[in-house]
């Protein structure tokens, strides 16, 4: 028989799973991104990301200083500011990998902010701040690993690569998240609880919808 | 008294140094989730989440431009929306049960303050995003820095709570009044030292404490027959319901900003009622678990009644001060 002490470790032990696990999205973007390439080297990443009305809404809230239910055009550079600042610590959302190799990205100009309507549009574009040659085997994924944001690609064709040379075939790969994790259970887990950073951003790799270009 | 005054000094220092932002785009507040998901179902909690942002706001749209059915549709869907989401990653949930696993509590008790606790949430979202409309348009303090305050504020309680039951329980004291309440802002504070270790033993294991088993017990005579004080109650639902839901919060910004004041109100509130429901279960579980725990360990059920609540306020102050240094982090 087991033990009446064990059976209460198992119950406690399934209640605090249960209710710590289960991160997921509160605020959504229909996300569009180019991958443009130039004379044989990645050029940039180039993002039109539309926020949903819920956070655009608390966003205008936000940033309406003054008050007068209108974002002013300082007021805009505001958000933009904001979201540059903090997105950079995660790379931006992007997950650039150049033959297996991790690409730094960095976003040398602003972030512009428009509302369509009321709904936020993020655009802005990124480079890599280390040269990429256009060849053999490279990913651009985009997710956010906080799980914060869910970046959404309606069609294959909002993820796609320009003024790339005319040998590199591309796929777009979305992996299912579940079947993600099973597949690399023990290894995540480990990863995850004894390095934080490290761990994370191979969640984020795994989970991000991705363009693959083979050159 | 002084002692007290500085502490508090320290804190507010604290929480104004430790970080900016407290969610990846800057902008709002995350949920502090020790664990990124539960492998199998991850993809399915994701599509939900989704399908109700979209459906509460088609139906909010629908409300606004005079449409039939919005308001029904908004109210059901918000309260099935806090049904779904207080199973989620959320500390009152978890702060509810062990506090039931921690002490003596009768059933009712722990639903009056998950309904409580519920209730303040929503008020204090509704606070929020009020002040945010009404005043902090024009303040140089943003939504999310206050929305950020008062989530450390939050975790740095139920540290302070877990603190307190844990001394109480390991010095075989059981009134609430022997001790003046600086007692647990003190254990609060003392312990943000341990941060570090307090984190990765909570990631780690599971949670559960490991060394509970080996920790004195107090007076067996001491464990039966205590209640909730007031106070205890009123801590735990002003730590629970300090740190409103980013849902609510999204919900709420969309419907003052289009002008429906009352169907915003309704909404959060009903999802309030919602997450009660879901808390209220698992207290439930956590007081029958116990419970049966108990009943069946036969000779050893005062040792396993005292580790049970041993372990149950450890997890509380566990629980305050992994969530504390996750937040600061963010």
């Amino acid at each position: 028989m087991v033990h009446p002490f064990s059976k209460f470790i198992a119950t406690a032990l399934l209640l605090c799973v249960a209710s710590t696990a289960l991160a997921h999205p509160h605020v959504f973007a229909e996300t569009r991104t180019e991958v443009i390439g130039n004379a044989g080297k990645l050029e940039a990443l180039r993002h039109v990301w539309r926020f949903d009305e819920f956070f655009s809404s608390t966003v205008q809230l936000e940033f309406d200083k003054d008050g007068d239910n209108k974002l002013s055009d300082g007021e805009l550079a505001a958000i933009g500011a904001t979201i540059k600042k903090s997105t950079a610590q995660f790379n931006y959302f992007q997950n650039v990998y150049d033959n297996g190799r991790e690409v730094k990205m960095t976003v040398p100009g602003e972030m512009t902010i428009g509302f369509d309507g009321p709904q936020m549009i993020l655009i802005f574009e990124s480079k890599p701040s280390s040269e990429v040659a256009l060849s053999g085997d490279l990913m651009f994924g985009i997710f956010d690993e906080t799980f914060y944001t869910s970046l959404d690609f309606i069609n294959d064709t909002d993820l796609s690569g320009q003024g790339f040379p005319e040998t590199c075939a591309f796929k777009v790969v979305r992996p299912d998240p579940d079947e993600a994790i099973a597949q690399n259970e023990s290894t995540l887990t480990e990863q995850f609880f004894s390095d934080k950073e490290q761990g994370m951003s191979d969640f984020s790799k795994m989970f991000a919808t991705r363009l693959e270009a083979k050159c | 008294m002084l002692k007290r005054i500085f502490w508090a000094g320290i804190f507010i220092l604290a929480t104004f140094t430790i970080a900016q932002a407290q969610s990846s785009l800057g902008i709002g507040t995350n949920e502090v989730s020790p664990a990124p998901a539960l492998g199998g179902i991850f993809g399915w909690i994701y599509a939900q989440q989704q399908y109700f942002f979209r459906a509460l706001q088609a139906a909010l749209k629908l409300i606004r431009d005079g449409g039939t059915g919005g308001t029904l549709t908004l109210i059901g869907l918000s309260f099935a929306y806090g049904i779904f989401h207080a199973a989620g990653p959320g500390h009152g949930k978890a702060v509810i049960s062990s506090y039931m696993f921690a002490n003596e509590v009768a059933l009712k008790r722990g639903i009056i303050l998950s309904f409580a606790s519920s209730l303040a949430q929503a008020i204090s979202a509704i606070v929020l995003v009020g002040a945010g409309f009404l005043i902090l348009r024009g303040a140089a303090l943003t939504m999310t820095d206050a929305g950020w305050f008062l989530e450390m504020a939050s975790y740095a309680m139920i540290a302070g709570i877990g603190a307190l039951l844990l001394w109480r329980k390991l010095n075989g004291n059981t009134s609430a009044h022997a001790h003046k309440n600086h007692a647990h802002h003190d254990h609060a504070h003392q312990n943000h030292a341990h941060h570090d270790n307090a984190h990765h033993k909570h990631s780690g294991e599971g949670m559960v404490c490991e060394s509970c088993g080996h920790s004195h017990a107090p007076d067996p005579t001491q464990l039966t027959g205590k209640s909730v004080s007031l106070r205890d109650a009123w801590g735990i639902v002003a730590a629970v319901g300090l740190r409103p839901c980013t849902g609510a919060i999204v919900v709420l910004s969309f419907a003052l900003l289009n002008g429906l004041y009352a169907a915003g109100f309704a909404s959060v509130l009903v999802m309030a009622l919602g997450t009660a429901i879901t808390v209220s279960a698992l207290a439930a579980i956590a007081v029958y678990a116990k419970g049966a725990a108990v009943r069946f360990s036969g000779a050893h059920a005062t040792w396993v009644g005292n580790a049970i609540e041993i372990t149950g306020a450890s997890l509380v102050l566990v629980l305050g001060l992994g969530l504390l240094y996750a937040g600061s982090l963010a």
